[in-house]
């Protein structure tokens, strides 16, 4: 009963501080907060990306069942703030300068195309879905537990869901912020300080840890870890692939339209990595120490719960509140993403007469199907939920080249921006479907083949057409701001393209 | 691309290589030497990970004192 309560106190505490945020003014509100976002939100909503509620179910597996390659997540999230940093500066000036509310339409008016817009933000939304069922069923036995099993993990889920519905079909984005920002002051100092007194409580301290490990099961302190015998290669792919992929979620980007300046954004970026890598140093290590208890590695995706639960019943609710924390703010962020896509990119862009007080109700449906579509993949989810994870960066990193080279290549043009990223991507989902015998035999994922030939046709296509005519205005837009520290907005709200 | 964006490219160019590619990254998978009390493996991800901070501070510090922040 005392998890139960303490959840219901702390999704209580969230709706009281954003009970005046639960009603937005209008679309351009719902999506980007109105610019107003400031460098702790954007700080923990970046955050808020690799910290999800399944870090403790998918991720815990990975950490649990394998040991060492778990730490794949460092230099994973490192990589994406590079990336973060390298396009801050063009998609602030851009995006102010046209009124950008999505990575879809940033990315349709780089290009001038409607169908760089549509396919760039239906995508984002599509190979988002396998991370909300991975969140709904992380719900489903965060309040199984907490309930002690009274409520199954599927009416867990069914409750999971009304309440995250709820909350960001009426908030927007300002709503999403705050879930991030209480999310992430609580994972920080709560759940760091939990994990470091589980160590000492059950583990006698760090050190003893790592020997006990060292001693036992030595193979989970390097990679791949025990059982399976991936090639280094596989490693390389899922750092990079996941790095250059963790910053072209539309759930991520979209939180640059929300910073009120450039300096905020990159400001996010100093104390994004440190915070996680504490976080998420101690989560592994705590991992490593399950290891070594078989009935825990027996079932690695509900160790964390289930070590939590002997624990006592307050450690148990400081968990599963910081589940919550994180699953909230991560589905907000999500859902967000996903309907303003919908609403945005595509539905505006297949009838542009849809009004803004229409594109904010399609928005707000859009949540609802979307929640439920993924309920349903979750109540029939098999096999480690980790690897669904994995899968989604390598679809969702053919977005890469369409952005950076948009970015910072004049010659990109709309047809190489559409061709590679419809072929990058049959030739990832291809090889993941056939499973020919050479992805396991060389290690790299099929994102990394996908990549190659998105890259190569987007250089093709850039030298067989010339530089497209807007771009030249585009460039002196960036010489401009730079000049006069200032972005004019275009007068006209909407580009003809 | 700038030049100090070109530099930390490189710089983080060289980072993700010596923390993921092969060769690299196999001469750290070990669990000897200890350092810090940490397995090399994990400890070399780590020292990564702090070079990297690093990085960003100088990286951030750089574009504060050129003016390029003052966007608004």
């Amino acid at each position: 009963m005392i998890p139960v309560l303490m959840i219901l106190a702390f999704v209580g505490l969230l709706l009281y501080i954003t009970r005046n945020q639960l009603g937005v003014s209008g679309f351009h509100d719902y999506a980007t907060a109105s610019n107003t976002i400031q460098t702790v939100g954007i700080t923990f909503g970046v955050l808020a990306t690799w910290y999800v509620g399944a870090s403790f179910t998918a991720w815990a597996g990975f950490a649990v069942g394998f040991g060492f390659i778990a730490y794949y997540v460092t230099p994973y999230a490192i990589i994406t703030l590079v990336v973060m940093y390298l396009v801050a500066e063009r998609t602030y000036i851009w995006g102010k300068k046209y009124n950008c509310e999505t990575q879809g339409e940033l990315l349709g008016a780089r290009y001038r195309s409607r169908w760089v817009r549509a396919i760039t933000g239906l995508a984002g939304a599509l190979f988002s879905v396998p991370w909300l069922l991975m969140e709904w069923w992380t719900q489903g036995y965060v309040l199984s537990y907490a309930t002690n099993g009274a409520i199954s993990p599927f009416w867990g889920m069914f409750l999971g869901v009304f309440v995250v519905i709820f909350y960001v079909s009426m908030g927007g984005m300002r709503s999403v912020i705050t879930a991030n920002i209480l999310q992430g002051v609580y994972m920080f100092f709560i759940g760091t300080g939990l994990m470091v007194w589980m160590i000492y409580a059950y583990f006698d301290g760090f050190g003893p840890l790592i020997a006990t490990v060292a001693a036992e099961y030595p193979a989970a302190l390097t990679y791949p870890g025990e059982a399976w015998d991936p090639p280094t290669a596989y490693w390389t792919s899922i750092v990079v692939t996941s790095g250059l992929a963790g910053f072209m979620w539309p759930w991520v980007y979209n939180k640059l339209f929300a910073a009120d300046s450039l300096k905020t954004i990159k400001q996010s970026t100093l104390l994004t990595p440190i915070l996680g890598t504490v976080f998420y140093a101690v989560f592994v290590l705590l991992g490593l120490g399950l290891h070594t208890l078989p009935e825990f590695r027996a079932n690695p995706q509900e160790a964390f719960l289930a070590f939590f639960t002997q624990a006592g019943p307050i450690p148990l609710g400081l968990l599963v509140v910081l589940i919550t924390a994180a699953s909230l703010g991560t589905v907000s962020g999500i859902l967000n993403a996903m309907s303003t896509a919908i609403s945005n990119d595509v539905s505006m862009v297949i009838n542009n007469r849809i009004s803004r007080e229409m594109a904010l109700k399609i928005a707000r449906w859009t949540v609802v199907v979307m929640g439920f579509v993924a309920l349903a993949g979750a109540a029939v989810q098999e096999g480690l939920l980790i690897f669904w994870a994995l899968l989604t960066y390598q679809g969702m990193i053919m977005l890469f080249p369409v952005v950076l080279l948009g970015l910072y290549w004049r010659r990109a043009n709309k047809e190489g921006a559409l061709i590679g990223f419809i072929a990058g991507t049959v030739v990832a989902m291809g090889l993941y479907l056939t499973k020919p015998a050479f992805i396991a035999g060389l290690g790299w994922s099929e994102g990394v083949y996908g990549l190659i030939v998105s890259l190569a046709l987007m250089i093709i296509m850039g030298y067989l057409k010339p530089e497209a005519d807007h771009v030249q205005g585009m460039w002196e837009d960036i010489k401009e701001a730079r000049r006069t520290k200032q972005v004019e907005k275009v007068t006209d709200s909407t580009l003809e393209y | 691309m700038d030049g100090t964006s070109k530099f930390f490219a490189l710089y983080f160019t060289v980072i993700t290589i010596l923390v993921s590619a092969p060769g690299p990254f196999d001469w750290a998978n070990r669990i000897d030497p200890f350092v810090l009390g940490l397995p090399f493996s994990i400890f070399w991800v780590l020292f990564m990970a702090f070079l990297s901070f690093a990085g960003f501070f100088a990286w951030y510090a750089l574009d504060a004192k050129n003016g390029d922040l003052d966007i608004r």
